[in-house]
């Protein structure tokens, strides 16, 4: 009697253990987190636009199982499970990530993944909103005002910030910087952080070549205290290093497509079955004329 | 027996070919077995091609192997008329014919069989549309219809001189039979001038089919040797495929010759002699076949390249060994051996080395397509267990086997309706041997 409660005791424990997931814990100073504008048609439409984009090929449509055979798995947006989140701990799990989840703080804007947020609520028939203050996650309220300075002769990019209202220097503000590539953002440099007079300095490297006639988009971004980033910064550098960047797919090759087969190939192929087909055809022409000389007889 | 006169030799080729009731039982069997194998087929149609082991990782299974033996069952034409017939080896006339027979059966096929691996055969027509120049993929179809062409022809314009005789000789035949001799035999009444025309088209037909069906073989293996996968990332592919090619058409021929005689009684045409003499062939196509697979196998093992050793412990010592083993073994080596000996090249012992060494031909199909797919360079991952390894179903083994079910109905409609064995040739090479002696 005894031995058989301690079996099934440890047979439960056993099965809670295979079953339960590390559960994905949010600190608590991010849990209350909230939206900083009211959820409306307009956020769940861009929301949605977002989510198909970029979460769907995972998490599968709301209320569909059509999600990626992951482990752990992605859960439907539509599910309970999913929906028991706050919205700061919604936030919190987006922008951080967690194993096969991407972390998506460097991908996407702050109100863009309150849009996703607003947008899956759509699926909680019992939710309600909870607004939060306005902006208060970047600390710094205001418009800002910064200015750009760089001498590339010395590898080194200062940029100032400034508050626009009273044009006093912002400091302590938490600033990177980016060049644009094919894909996406190169980040360069470290974070900096701005001083006493709103200033702060980059490190610009050396090699970092520019397009056709040296140009390179960069772009400052400013940290939130929420984790993500905002542009504050985005424009065309002069440089000197000059990419001729050809493409590969612009010449006949290989790998191309049908119209830009190499020519040597188009006529081999093109030659090959002319002759065979020639030569088909003269036979079938031979034949015809075996048969219109016994004709004749 | 050669002194047979020539309207014995005549009497005795016509005899098979009017239908009989044993070749309408035949048939009847043949349709009842494809039509229940076209019900799985129909069910792929329907449903798609989840209905077979494929999946995304092993996406080329069964249907791929197949076509690839079938491919190669082809070739045997143009070895046995084109290479032996030219360089003048007279003991291969009575076989010619059949062996055409095979080639135009396996290849026309084959094609059905390509069209059988796609989920949506509508879009084969694609490849024509928008196929690329680059792709070997257009240049097989291409070959391939090529080459169906060249083998119809091979077998019907050598074959013109015989259809009048046929005709002239069987007044006793259906309508549609003597009609259908009538208009293939192009007036043939054998003038000079009909001959000289007749021995132009049929050179140029021999040298012609020796280039395309290199072609048509080499293209096949390109399908996968142009891709850097182990296994297929070889250089010898073409050569390797090609001889191949030979043995598996051999060992076709065999047993076609064996089957042929007994039915159709030409133990005085197709004589032991000629089985000597193929057996012999096979040895010579095996070894050349075994020195292409030492390469294949012994140069990557004796370097085991980390990427490629995975694949290669599956065959020789893993999931696949015993089926590898076996290809080797009593596909090839033994043969080899056996066939050596002359005891070995009578008509029974060589029919069934001959089934040995057609089925090793179609397992190695298998096994040149299939494992190394189980091993890609990235890794397998998230997907259910069922992917990462291939298992036929039921559909795809009925589907298959339609395949061969219509390789035999071509085979045994053109054998019955048409003279097997050349007449007017084996009738010219008897008169020429009896002038020499008088001579
Ligand atoms: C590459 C696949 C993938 C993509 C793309 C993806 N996710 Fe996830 N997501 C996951 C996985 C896997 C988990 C489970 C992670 C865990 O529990 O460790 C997850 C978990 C989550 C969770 C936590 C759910 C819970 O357990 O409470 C949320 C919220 C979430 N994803 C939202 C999103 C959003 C919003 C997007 C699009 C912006 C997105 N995901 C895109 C794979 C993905």
């Amino acid at each position: 009697m005894k031995s058989s409660f301690i079996l099934i005791v440890i047979l439960s424990l056993l099965g809670t253990y295979v079953k339960a997931q590390t559960p994905w814990v949010v600190p608590d100073d991010r849990k209350g987190l909230l939206a900083p504008l009211k959820f409306s048609d307009e956020t769940r439409k861009l929301g949605q636009e977002v989510f198909n984009k970029t979460c769907v090929s995972c998490h599968g449509h709301p209320g569909q199982p059509d999600q990626a055979k992951l482990v752990p798995a992605p859960k439907d947006p539509a599910s309970k499970e999913y929906q028991q989140n706050l919205d700061g701990e919604f936030f919190y799990k987006i922008t951080e990530g967690r194993g096969l989840m991407p972390s998506f703080k460097k991908m996407l804007k702050s109100e863009d993944i309150w849009n996703v947020i607003s947008y899956v609520r759509t699926f909680n028939k019992e939710y309600v909103q909870k607004v939060g203050a306005a902006d208060s996650s970047s600390g710094i309220t205001g418009k800002l005002l910064s200015k750009l300075d760089y001498l590339i002769k010395d590898n080194k990019i200062e940029v100032k910030v400034i508050q626009q209202s009273n044009k006093m220097p912002v400091i302590g503000v938490k600033l990177s910087l980016y060049a644009k590539r094919n894909f996406g953002w190169l980040p360069l440099d470290e974070m900096r952080i701005s001083n006493a007079s709103g200033k702060l300095t980059f490190n610009y490297p050396k090699d970092l070549p520019g397009d056709k006639v040296g140009d390179v988009n960069i772009k400052v971004n400013m940290a939130n205290a929420d984790g993500t980033e905002r542009t504050i910064i985005d424009t065309i550098i002069k440089t000197e290093i000059k990419c001729s960047q050809y493409n590969l797919l612009d010449n006949r090759a290989m790998w191309n497509v049908r119209s830009k087969a190499p020519i040597w190939l188009m006529l081999s192929y093109c030659g090959s079955v002319l002759a065979a087909w020639g030569v088909i055809f003269y036979i079938i022409w031979i034949l015809l004329q075996i048969r219109n000389k016994g004709a004749k007889v | 027996m050669d002194e047979k006169t020539k309207s014995g030799i005549i009497h005795d080729i016509l005899k098979s070919v009017k239908l009989n009731n044993g070749f309408y039982v035949w048939m009847a069997f043949l349709t009842v077995s494809l039509v229940f194998c076209l019900t799985a087929y129909y069910q792929q149609l329907t449903t798609g091609l989840g209905v077979t082991g494929l999946r995304d990782y092993i996406s080329w299974g069964m249907y791929i192997s197949n076509f690839v033996f079938f491919v190669a069952s082809s070739l045997i034409g143009m070895l046995i008329s084109s290479v032996l017939g030219l360089t003048g080896q007279k003991w291969v006339t009575p076989i010619t014919r059949m062996a055409e027979i095979i080639a135009f059966a396996f290849a026309a096929v084959a094609g059905l069989v390509i069209v059988s691996d796609m989920g949506r055969p509508e879009r084969l027509l694609n490849v024509f549309l928008y196929g690329r120049f680059q792709s070997p993929i257009l240049w097989d179809v291409t070959v391939v219809t090529t080459y169906v062409m060249i083998s119809l022809l091979l077998f019907i314009v050598p074959m013109v001189p015989d259809l009048a005789i046929a005709y002239n000789n069987r007044s006793d035949l259906p309508k549609w039979q003597r009609l259908l001799y009538k208009l293939l035999s192009l007036n043939w009444i054998g003038s000079e001038e009909q001959k000289a025309l007749l021995h132009k088209a049929v050179r140029i037909l021999l040298i012609l089919v020796i280039p395309v069906a290199l072609a048509i073989h080499t293209v096949t293996s390109w399908l996968f040797a142009v891709t850097p996968r182990a296994g297929w990332n070889s250089t010898i592919f073409g050569p390797y495929f090609v001889t191949g090619a030979f043995v598996t058409g051999v060992a076709s021929v065999i047993i076609a010759m064996y089957v042929f005689r007994k039915i159709y009684h030409l133990q005085e045409y197709i004589k032991d002699i000629h089985f000597d003499k193929i057996g012999k062939l096979l040895v010579l196509v095996s070894l050349v076949y075994l020195y292409f697979n030492i390469n294949e196998f012994l140069v990557p093992g004796y370097k085991m390249p980390k990427h490629e050793a995975v694949t290669l412990h599956s065959l020789f010592s893993g999931g696949h060994a015993i089926m590898f083993w076996f290809v080797q073994l009593a596909g090839l080596i033994i043969p080899i051996f056996l066939l050596l000996l002359k005891k070995f090249r009578k008509p029974t012992p060589l029919l069934i080395i001959g089934l040995f060494v057609f089925v090793g031909a179609w397992l190695k199909r298998y096994l040149i397509v299939i494992p190394t797919q189980e091993h890609p360079f990235l890794p397998i991952q998230n997907v259910p267990e069922s992917y990462t390894f291939y298992q036929p179903t039921f559909t795809e083994i009925c589907i298959t086997l339609a395949s061969f079910i219509l390789v035999l109905i071509i085979v045994s409609v053109l054998a019955k309706v048409f003279p097997l064995i050349p007449i007017q040739e084996t009738i010219d090479e008897r008169n020429n041997k009896t002038e020499s002696h008088e001579e």
